[in-house]
């Protein structure tokens, strides 16, 4: 009964990890968040083994060109592919369902990538702000100001048009921009965390500046910094296929969700599988990360009982 | 007498504005730009304003007085958890106030704290062996394996099994808590303790067991205490001397055992009215203070309790008194009680102090 107590109370004051178990049964009574990690799941796993899918991606064959989805293994004009074309070819007769889990793969490499940067970058110079304030705080919080301030997509394509296109330019310049709400989010949480009895236990024990922010300060944010990189992630893969839909992001013939919907636009009378699809797909990853990541954000939000 | 281990001579600790800011060492500059409105408006607090007082080794000097007089910040001050604005804290003769980074490093090792309330004073995502063993590892008294080992030690001294060790804090119960937060401060071997408020976050029946532990700590090493607390029984039950403050002051210093027969500040006989009784015979009377505490940023002319004693006089309310040291060794600042009080009270006030036993 005590734990019991106890781990509410710590919950209540600093929104800390609670147990595995206590997650999976949250899980369970929130169906829209456990479709969307199942949902999830799979998206990750099509893009892990993506490389292991049978047919090639880039393999064009212009007499398959713009079939519609078809479970025939053998199709009329004798394929060598190893699969039938389920979610049918694109103009230039390359299978579709191939192309786009390489294409969730890939968006998920940038994405990572991305966010990545963005912690590295902003989980430090949140801290650091929030902590000591004074001139760091200042120089840090303009800045953010000034990044937020500046319409992303635009400043994501004059920088890509600046610096070239390519999977890590495009992984730097989202991360170079994204790391502005981890640097939020992190310094606000620290200007709670800073004022706490056991930060100022640390300080009485002795411990430098530098041991009370890593070893006192950062588990603390570890959970607002989860829930932001899950959320972050559905926007940077969003902002992904913008870019490659503008043709600014990964260049060609690489398949990227926003390039293949690019490439559609110009046949999609023709055939409808080759913009729904991708269009499913790219609806799916983001819709499922977003829910994921709102779930997150309740789970470790003490005020909300689940 | 012997020399006093801790000495605190007319320390004065001023918040300017946004209190919480004055805190925090690196961050005193925005706090103070973005409070400077309020600042102007409500001027310092004075939440310090002038106390002296001197720790013999081995005793345990209690601060008692209501919330919001001081207490607090003036145990923070002594370890510079709080920058003081002025004034001077010595240390076994070290200065503590003028000490360099490193030697307040040292310092520290010496002199400890334990908070009031143990479920925000240990770090939540640390096991509390960890959290036993980080004095040793920062002052560099051990390596990794062995802090584990004396922390461990530590636990077992404070009651607490060797199978608790892995754990985190919020699976520990208040009191539990409390002992890990005493091993801490206990790891480095301190010779002089602040205990903040220790056991008013805790039950009643685990208070005692808290209080008996601290009690067994003093005796095995030694230790000082500066125990600030606004609970006066539990005072009578642990400290040597008693000072009571008032406002940032400190109104009377006295020994436990004549402090509770007979306090002699009109503000200290209000407290000690106010602590319930055993016996339901007991008839002295209660002496209610009427009206709040005033405000530490504009504290009142003359004398700071004026505003509510029942023995003010015209002299109270310009001139500021002084502790005075009786014949009896304890100091009492007041304009108007002079003396051991004596069986036949002066009955002058209608509701005035008729400690009358």
């Amino acid at each position: 009964m005590a734990v019991g107590e106890g781990a509410a109370r710590t919950g209540a004051a600093s929104g800390s990890f609670r147990a595995p178990r206590g997650y999976a049964r949250a899980l369970c009574r929130h169906p829209a968040a456990l479709v969307a990690h199942a949902v999830l799941l799979l998206i990750v796993l099509v893009a892990l083994f993506a490389s292991a899918y049978p047919v090639d991606p880039l393999q064009q064959d212009l007499m398959s060109s713009l079939m519609p989805p078809s479970l025939r293994a053998d199709p009329i004009f004798g394929s060598a592919n190893a699969l039938p074309p389920f979610l049918g070819t694109d103009s230039l007769g390359r299978d579709l369902a191939s192309r786009i889990a390489l294409a969730i793969q890939i968006s998920f490499a940038v994405a990572t990538l991305a966010v990545g940067i963005a912690v590295v970058v902003g989980v430090p110079l949140g801290l650091l702000s929030g902590y000591f304030g004074g001139t760091i705080d200042s120089v840090v919080m303009r800045l953010v100001d000034a990044l937020l301030s500046l319409p992303f997509v635009v400043l994501a394509i004059a920088v890509v048009a600046a610096v070239g296109s390519g999977l890590v330019n495009v992984a730097l310049v989202l991360g170079l921009t994204g790391w502005v709400t981890f640097a939020k989010l992190v310094r606000a949480e620290v200007l709670q965390i800073r004022e706490s009895t056991y930060v100022e236990a640390a300080r009485a024990t002795g411990c430098s500046h530098a041991r009370i922010l890593v070893l006192h300060v950062l588990p603390q944010t570890v959970g607002i910094i989860l829930v932001n990189a899950t959320l972050t992630m559905g926007q940077m893969i969003m902002a992904e296929a913008t870019l490659s839909f503008l043709g600014l992001g990964i260049p060609l013939p690489t398949p990227t969700l926003g390039g293949i919907l690019s490439d559609a636009q110009q046949t999609f009378f023709a055939g409808w599988w080759i913009v729904v699809f991708p269009g499913i797909a790219l609806i799916l990853v983001v819709l499922s990360i977003n829910v994921v990541g709102d779930f997150l954000r309740d789970y470790f939000d003490p005020r909300v009982r689940m | 007498m012997t020399a006093p281990l801790v000495e605190v001579c007319d320390l004065r600790t001023y918040f300017t504005g946004g209190r919480r800011g004055a805190k925090t060492a690196g961050s005193a500059g925005t706090e103070r730009r973005r409070y400077q409105r309020f600042v102007s408006r409500s001027g310092r607090v004075r939440a310090v304003d002038g106390v002296s007082l001197a720790i013999r080794p081995g005793e345990t000097y209690a601060l008692v007085g209501e919330s919001g007089c001081g207490k607090s910040t003036t145990g923070r001050s002594i370890l510079r958890l709080v920058e003081p604005t002025s004034g001077s804290v010595t240390f076994d003769a070290r200065d503590v106030l003028a000490a360099e980074p490193a030697e307040l490093r040292r310092l520290k090792r010496e002199m400890q704290i334990v908070f009031q309330d143990p479920y925000s004073s240990l770090t939540p995502r640390m096991r509390v062996r960890d959290i036993v063993a980080e004095p040793l590892i920062v002052h560099r008294m051990a390596e990794r394996s062995a802090a584990r080992r004396e922390a461990a030690r530590l636990l077992d001294l404070c009651g607490l099994p060797a199978a608790t060790l892995r754990r985190f804090p919020h699976e520990f119960s208040g009191g539990q808590r409390q002992r890990v937060a005493i091993a801490r401060a206990l790891a480095t071997h301190p010779r002089f303790i602040v205990a903040d408020e220790p056991v008013s976050a805790l039950d009643v029946s685990i208070q005692a067991q808290i209080l008996a532990l601290l009690d067994d700590l003093q005796g095995e090493f030694g230790l000082t205490y500066l125990f600030i607390s606004h609970d006066l029984a539990v005072v009578r039950a642990t400290a040597n001397r008693v000072g009571v403050m008032y406002l940032g002051k400190i109104v009377e210093e006295s020994d436990t055992g004549p402090f509770f027969a007979d306090p002699g500040h009109p503000y200290s006989r209000a407290l000690l009215s106010a602590v319930p009784r055993e016996n339901p015979d007991d008839r002295r009377e209660r002496i209610l203070l009427s009206g709040d505490i005033p405000s530490a940023a504009h504290p009142p002319a003359g004398c700071r309790f004026h505003t509510r004693c029942p023995l003010v006089t015209e002299r109270c309310r310009r001139e500021e008194p002084h502790l005075e040291t009786w014949p009896d060794g304890r100091r009492v600042a007041c304009h108007v009680v002079k003396g051991p009080y004596r069986a036949d009270p002066p009955r002058s006030a209608r509701d005035g102090v008729t400690d009358a036993r």
